[in-house]
């Protein structure tokens, strides 16, 4: 198992998911003809030249040593989506300060190269820069504390 | 003259002091990205289109291409100094300028890029005022046919480029394409592909996906490696020396013919025109041994064909109303914020906005040198501020990018989402590049190929009977032909990782 699923046996699987992912994504779209295409038919040749591109892709690889999937590195992708995440769940609700300093404070997690100390002051005065340029500034329809 | 009347309408709206003052932000901001490790130019230019919605297009659209061009010329800085280019364009300026500043001359490197980018760009500036009136009239031939077989030619360009695996490059173009067929359907009052979800049905948000894939990924695998910085060079006297000055001439001009040339292409720009410009000096040179070893030529021929790329491919967007590259991409994008359809009309209904963008890309350059060549130490210490602090800011820039464009909070899911697979992709070798174009062009191919064979009556013969649609297809093949070529495997593979 280990062996097999090699960096391009993992891409061409992905690709393929991609493909079934748009295939499911379009449905019963209408195709048409060639001369009245339908909303489906550019759709549905996109997403099978996918499939097709991946199962090739994973085939050739199966075939050949390839090198083995790289190593994902968790903290960085998980600490800096979920700062993100938060900014978006709370900056309509709960107003600009809150969401630049969780979202700081999240993304602070994400790295062993951030400092306790100095993650605060980087959330305060990101969070004081935001609220000056754009709402102060440009005006932007986002409040400034949870209302 | 019409050239000199439209010449003088360009500068009559470029010189105004709003649009000098958007030009000065542009080019600003966008020296410090290209400085800046870690951030480009289509994340940049993408996390501002909402800003750009606030202004009027003109300022916009100079802003924005300021920011381009100012980019390209903060990545040579810091491809000099410090051996880090800021920016793909600049890689092929790393193996002369680094040596050059090795040498104890990084001075007359920096004003060398910077004079032979200015050259560059004043040329590149008169070209595109006479060949674009051209390429505009050649548009008025331009049926659906035609316009599809451009759009085929510039993916297959762009897919040459990519660097990394061929396959792996059409495979972005399709996935990118397949987001840009979501939402909107021009012959249905459907919203399709959105799974339901009504956010979708204006179709995936440009912003979210460019930000996703080129900033939020970016930082995680930013941060996975270990930023570890050169120190930059200490810098004695600015001025190049009679010997360097000799030499970079004619480097520089033929830098900008190629440059321009290459920029106008499909899938061309700068990236091309710089490798392209340094192999050709290379070449040419009596003494080649002294190529990375810190001879000006190497220098200045990069940076004035990228240069002068990067302005030309503005032509194809400009004037085809197609947009030939990622960064065109998100320049089609703000055009239509701003409410204009990029197309052949652009040049003659708003010839304010084009005559007077093109006027300020000189604006730009002249301001660049002027500035930039005393800021350079200023520079110099923004590259010691460190990752660690810098990369919650551009975060934060990512963020409020995307949720201002609708104020949307599913947009910001969304780019997360782009940028978890944009991590995935990237760590198995898939450059997010073609993608970009792929969505983009994808729902303008639609519209041209349903088109094209409803007026046919379902055949394919008007792609290769009328004349400008076979030669683009011709050269598409003959572009195919050439990647199946070993040889060209070979220098395609060197050309692109020539570090």
């Amino acid at each position: 198992m280990g062996r097999l699923i090699n960096s391009e046996v993992a891409s061409g699987l992905l690709v393929i998911a991609f493909g079934v992912l748009g295939l499911s994504a379009i449905g019963s779209l209408e195709i048409g003809t060639a001369n009245d295409m339908g909303p489906g038919y550019l759709p549905r040749l996109v997403a099978w030249a996918l499939v097709l591109a991946g199962a090739m892709m994973t085939g050739f690889a199966m075939l050949r040593a390839h090198p083995p999937v790289p190593d994902l590195h968790w903290r960085p992708l998980i600490g800096i989506s979920a700062a993100v995440l938060f900014f978006g769940a709370t900056v309509d609700r709960y107003g600009m300060v809150i969401a630049v300093v969780g979202m700081t404070l999240l993304a602070g997690l994400a790295s062993p190269i951030s400092r306790w100390r100095e993650t605060p002051l980087i959330a305060g005065c990101l969070a004081a820069g935001a609220v000056l340029v754009f709402i102060v500034g440009l005006k932007l329809a986002i409040p400034i504390w949870p209302r | 003259m019409d050239l000199i009347a439209n010449i003088g309408l360009g500068f009559s709206v470029a010189i105004t002091p709003v649009n000098i003052l958007f030009c000065f932000v542009g080019v600003l901001l966008g020296t410090l990205i290209g400085v800046l490790p870690g951030i480009g130019a289509v994340a940049t230019m993408s996390m501002l289109l909402p800003v750009t919605f606030h202004l009027p297009p003109a300022t916009s659209l100079i802003m924005l291409a300021g920011i381009y061009y100012g980019a390209q010329y903060g990545g040579s800085t810091t491809a000099i100094l410090v051996k880090l280019p800021g920016e793909a364009s600049s890689v092929a300026t790393v193996l002369d300028g680094y040596a050059m500043a090795q040498k104890g001359r990084a001075g007359a490197a920096l004003s060398i890029a910077a004079l032979a980018s200015f050259v560059a760009g004043t040329v590149a500036t008169l070209l595109i005022a006479v060949a674009g009136p051209l390429m505009a009239q050649l548009a008025l031939k331009f049926g659906p046919a035609e316009y599809f077989s451009l759009m085929v030619l510039g993916l297959v360009a762009s897919v040459i480029l990519a660097s990394g695996s061929l396959a792996k490059a059409i495979i972005m173009i399709l996935a990118g394409a397949f987001l840009g067929l979501v939402g909107p359907d021009a012959n249905s009052p459907m919203p399709r592909l959105t799974f339901g979800v009504p956010a979708l049905a204006e179709g995936v948000n440009f912003v979210a996906l460019a930000v996703g894939f080129f900033g939020i990924s970016e930082i995680i695998l930013n941060l996975e490696k270990d930023l570890q910085r050169v120190a930059p060079v200490a810098m004695r006297d600015l001025f190049p020396n009679r010997d360097e000055m000799r030499r970079s001439v004619g480097p520089t001009l033929r830098g900008t013919l190629i440059g321009s040339v290459l920029g106008v292409l499909p899938g061309g720009g700068a990236l091309l025109a710089s490798f392209g410009a340094y192999a050709i000096e290379k070449k040419l040179s009596d003494t080649p041994e002294r190529f990375g070893q810190g001879a000006p030529e190497g220098v200045a021929a990069p940076e004035a064909a990228n240069n002068a790329g990067a302005q030309t491919s503005f032509v194809p967007l400009l004037t085809l109303g197609v947009p030939s590259n990622a960064i065109m991409a998100v320049m089609a994008g703000a055009m239509t914020i701003q409410g204009i359809a990029p197309s052949p009309k652009v040049m003659v209904e708003h010839a304010q906005l084009f005559w007077g963008m093109i006027a300020s890309m000189w604006v730009g350059n002249l301001l660049l040198v002027v500035l930039n060549l005393p800021l350079v130490g200023l520079w110099v210490k923004l590259l010691q501020v460190p990752y660690r602090i810098l990369y919650p800011a551009i975060l934060f820039f990512c963020c409020i990018g995307v949720y201002s464009i609708n104020n949307s909070a599913f947009d910001v899911y969304l780019a997360v989402g782009f940028g978890i697979v944009g991590y995935l992709l990237i760590k198995l070798g898939f450059e997010p590049t073609p993608l970009l174009l792929g969505f983009i062009l994808a729902p303008m191919m639609e519209e041209n190929l349903k088109r094209a064979m409803i007026l046919s009556g379902g055949s394919l013969e008007p792609f290769v009977t009328r004349p400008i649609s076979a030669f683009l297809l011709l050269a598409t093949v003959a572009m195919l032909l050439l990647m199946a070529l070993p040889s060209f495997k070979r220098t395609r593979a060197t050309a692109l990782n020539a570090d």
